[in-house]
């Protein structure tokens, strides 16, 4: 909960609004009053002096992690407000905002998530370079730069250690197994948690904490590593998305891909073919070479499915299903079947 | 001295990483990176950018070479001589050293070796034949690599 109320100034920066809460503090978007710019700054309570630095571990990580693919850290500054310390974080403001916003917002196209899945394994692939574990891997910690995205948050991130394993700290529904079950983490986690993200924009399951946790037995399914399974794929997700997902997210680790180059190679040979929105629960549109497609069935009997061009219908694919049911299946799986080339 | 050797091609790009010297070069790694080719040009340049700093950062090399040339279609041009440009302003950025080799000079002459000699055999020769994606387009980029350790 923001404890800085807009308008409020701490040090150079005027709290401009209330952004979300991170791991260990809150991030506004602030004015830099010396700089004439805006951030987003991460305002972290130091109850102890002497704590100061350590307290400064993410703004080091994002540091290390200097990426085009990584939100950029400013500075890092010690500020006294009301007469207690505090840690400021001073990062780059991205005013697109996350990718689980604009999945909240709307339907985000397959081009759309591709891409901010490849941004961010290239993040986390740095990352993974300069020997630091990022383990919060999900929608609401990859903001929208421009025509891609960028990893934020490294609030949970741990260094590796000389076994390759971090400690055992993730985000809970993305938790691989492994680490669910105790373990420590690893780049396998981080692969797992960046497949359970790719999983959650596929699926546009902006609901992703009401619907995981209404799985009944969720902690056991995330324990095995079969949460993703028990929630299921709606049926426009491709198959070409389903085998990568179900790669990056095996319970068992020796199948998964065993670097995050390795994920995102298999991302960037996807090729689009008809990039589908959702325009409403019974129509899909997309621009292909200056044509506009629209898919659509009819609530009412006869249940048809029509595909039309610029408009007109086409013929040969119209189809007539039995029930409503049928046919709202066949304009989802025929969605899936033309996504990519 | 270490060099990345690459060869470009429609939707992929080909690298070797060589150390050592001439007579005696050990291939640190090779392999390739796939693209989707009907991405934006824009995008792929993105691509590349970001594939050369990821192996740089990598591989810390002290020399990143290219094979080079100059005919071809529109589309083969453009698979060519964007990603090279972008290839040598990366390395303007990171102060390394480029080398370009263009087909007249990959000649087994470079390598001490008679005109008839078939370089693909000697890059199996030197470094084994290897799998996966131990085909031409990827010799040619440990070929590329190789000759820069020469000078």
């Amino acid at each position: 909960m923001p404890i800085f109320s807009i308008g409020s100034t701490v040090g150079k920066y005027q709290i401009i609004n209330f952004l979300g809460s991170g791991h260990f503090g809150a991030v506004y978007h602030a004015h830099d009053m010396a700089l004439d710019c805006q951030k987003a700054i991460k305002i972290l309570d130091v109850s102890d002096p002497a704590d100061f630095i350590s307290k400064l571990d993410e703004a080091q990580f994002l540091k290390k992690c200097e990426h085009q693919n990584v939100v950029r850290v400013n500075e890092a500054n010690a500020e006294m407000v009301g007469g207690d310390l505090k840690a400021i974080i001073d990062m780059e403001y991205l005013p697109k905002g996350s990718v689980q916003a604009a999945m909240e917002k709307g339907f985000v196209r397959a081009s759309k998530y591709i891409r901010y899945m490849t941004d961010v394994t290239y993040g986390i692939e740095n990352a993974h370079r300069q020997g630091i574990l990022h383990r919060d891997i999900k929608p609401g910690n990859i903001l929208i730069s421009g025509g891609g995205a960028k990893i934020s948050d490294f609030g949970l991130a741990t260094m590796l250690s000389g076994n390759s394993y971090g400690s055992s700290q993730s985000y809970r529904t993305h938790s691989a197994p492994e680490v669910a079950n105790g373990g420590g983490t690893s780049i396998a986690s981080d692969v797992f948690a960046a497949g359970m993200t790719l999983f959650r924009l596929a699926n546009q399951y902006g609901d992703w904490n009401s619907r995981s946790k209404s799985i009944p037995d969720y902690l056991n399914h995330i324990r095995a590593g079969t949460l993703a399974t028990k929630v299921g794929y709606r049926d426009f997700v491709p198959s070409k998305i389903r085998r990568i997902i179900n790669r990056a997210i095996n319970p068992d680790i020796s199948k998964r891909f065993s670097r995050m180059v390795d994920f995102r190679q298999k991302l960037e040979k996807l090729s689009i073919d008809f990039d589908w929105a959702h325009r409403s629960v019974n129509s899909w549109t997309c621009t292909k070479n200056g044509v506009k497609y629209e898919i659509r069935i009819s609530q009412n009997s006869p249940f048809t499915f029509d595909l039309l061009k610029n408009g007109r219908r086409n013929r040969s694919e119209s189809m007539t299903f039995a029930s409503y049911t049928a046919a709202a299946q066949y304009l989802q799986k025929y969605v899936a079947k033309t996504t990519f080339s | 001295m270490r060099v990345i050797g690459f060869n470009f091609g429609k939707g992929q790009l080909r690298f070797s990483v060589l150390e050592g010297t001439f007579q005696n070069p050990r291939q640190i790694q090779y392999d390739r990176r796939l693209h989707n080719s009907d991405l934006p040009t824009s995008e792929k340049m993105d691509w590349y950018r970001k594939n050369f700093l990821e192996l740089i950062d990598q591989f810390n090399p002290d020399q990143l070479s290219y094979r080079f040339g100059s005919n071809g279609t529109n589309d083969q041009m453009r698979n060519l001589i964007f990603p090279c440009s972008v290839l040598q302003l990366t390395a303007f950025d990171k102060q390394i050293v480029t080398k370009e080799w263009t087909s007249r000079l990959l000649n087994p002459s470079r390598f001490g070796h008679p005109p008839n000699t078939d370089l693909y055999t000697l890059c199996d020769t030197q470094f084994g034949n290897l799998t996966p994606y131990w085909d031409k387009s990827q010799k040619a980029a440990t070929l590329c690599a190789w000759l820069s350790l020469k000078v």
